[in-house]
């Protein structure tokens, strides 16, 4: 529940037409978290553009922990997969990599805030991830 | 016994009123050739439809059983006046063209498709030359989810969010164009929705820097002969822009075409250019035909009939105090 605080704080300065935007199925602003089952959640937001033909975006934009998204997959014509590449830099200063293969729910792929979900894997840990769009 | 023969005393001075005006006035068929309008001609509408004995109800609005070649009348600068005179009151009906911008000459699977007789309606002549669905150079992304929206046609419009584009023009219960000569300004008015309008600015003017994303857009419009050419940009991405559900995102820039071909008819030209949901830029389009009659007030919150659209829900009761729809 780490930095929930800041996180809220973040939301507040989001530029108000960035929301329920229904563009590109991925493009927007998404929160959620991941982690083990059992375990310790890891709140998260993932903010995603897409350009022309292009998706590109950022993990926990301005955190510490902030991941720049190298690659972004969407196939659509196989149950609408997602798969999200980046990295970033700890507070010691080593690269990490952070690796999301999920999907987006059809069932609520015509609502604004649609969700995806799947394994995350970052830094050598291992989770499930749940993502709401905003 | 005394309120009844109010009630009854008022309701023959209304029909004695009605038949009055009908036998003073002009004949609605007659499309007359103004002069000059005056801005508080432009604006006059409301009360009784001059073409009938009762005033204009919802989807009581008499169609034209002939499309004619009655020439269109002209406004003081010469360009073709696109919608009401006085003695021509009306409103251009597009909603039965469906589906809306294509014709389907291969169906997504599982669709939810209201209308598709290719065959026939790809062999008319009468028919606009729409857009053929293989034919839409979508990206895979956008393709996809055209499909996914033709098995669900939850569409913003029918949950009373604004729409732009072809679904203004195109709208239930007719829509209205409204010229203001002095101002620079042309409005279209669409009867069906959440009492929404467009904006077209004819002013000379550019598009903005940095525009706010906005449901209608920026509008600015010219003449090229008799033709209205509509350049829009700064969409967001709450609306479709049309009613088949053709995925767009905020780099959507569109122009439209409007050409009063007479008074009966009007041909609605669209050209989309969406570097971020197609390949490159398609066009299409559709006819719409003049329908005597005055519109009405229809505020889609209140008066929508399909509460199962606009909950999610089927056969329950829809709360009308909640203000917001998801």
């Amino acid at each position: 529940m780490k930095y929930i605080t800041t996180l809220l704080g973040f939301l507040v300065l989001l530029p108000l037409s960035a929301n329920a935007q229904q563009g590109h199925p991925l493009d927007g602003i998404w929160l959620g978290d991941w982690g083990p089952v059992n375990g310790e959640r890891n709140q998260v937001v993932v903010e995603l553009v897409w350009r022309d033909t292009a998706l590109s975006g950022n993990i926990n934009p301005g955190f510490p922990d902030q991941v720049t998204i190298n690659k972004a997959m969407l196939d659509s014509a196989n149950g609408w997969k997602v798969r999200l590449e980046g990295t970033g830099t700890d507070e010691a200063g080593n690269t990490f990599t952070a690796v999301l293969d999920g999907a987006l729910n059809e069932d609520d792929l015509g609502y604004a805030n649609r969700t995806i979900s799947g394994t995350w894997t970052q830094a050598g840990t291992s989770g499930v991830f749940t993502l709401r769009r905003e | 016994m005394r309120l009844n023969s109010r009630l009854t005393g008022i309701s023959l001075a209304l029909a004695s009123l009605i038949l009055l005006l009908q036998s003073c006035g002009p004949a609605a068929e007659t499309a007359e050739q103004p002069q000059e309008l005056t801005q508080q001609e432009r604006i006059q509408g409301g009360g009784v439809d001059i073409n009938g004995l009762q005033p204009v109800s919802a989807g009581s609005s008499p169609r034209p059983e002939v499309i004619g070649n009655t020439p269109p009348p002209r406004g003081p600068d010469g360009h073709p006046i696109l919608g009401s005179v006085p003695g021509m009151i009306g409103k251009w009906e597009g909603f039965g063209s469906r589906p809306m911008l294509r014709l389907f000459d291969e169906i997504p699977e599982g669709a939810i498709i209201f209308y598709n007789d290719f065959e026939q309606a790809s062999n008319d002549p009468t028919n606009y030359p729409k857009i053929r669905e293989s034919e839409i150079p979508y990206q895979p992304w956008a393709k996809a989810l055209f499909a996914a929206r033709s098995r669900t046609r939850f569409e913003p419009y029918v949950r009373c969010k604004p729409s732009a584009a072809a679904r203004t023009v195109a709208t239930a219960y007719g829509t209205d164009f409204v010229e203001f000569p002095d101002m620079q300004k042309i409005y279209i008015f669409p009867t069906g929705g959440p009492r929404h309008y467009s904006e077209i600015w004819m002013d000379g003017r550019g598009h903005p820097e940095n525009l706010t994303p906005t449901y209608h857009g920026h509008s600015i419009g010219h003449w090229e002969g008799d033709t209205l050419v509509v350049d829009t940009v700064g969409f967001n991405e709450k609306m479709w822009f049309d009613s088949d559900g053709s995925p767009h995102t905020d780099q959507l820039h569109i122009i439209e075409r409007y050409t009063r071909l007479s008074v009966e008819r009007l041909q609605y030209d669209i050209s989309i250019d969406d570097p971020g949901a197609y390949t490159r830029p398609w066009s299409t389009g559709f006819y719409m035909d003049w329908s005597p009659g005055e519109t009405f007030q229809f505020v889609c919150q209140d008066e929508n009939l399909a509460s199962d659209l606009m909950l999610g829900t089927e056969y329950q009761s829809m709360d009308r105090s909640q203000p917001i729809f998801p």
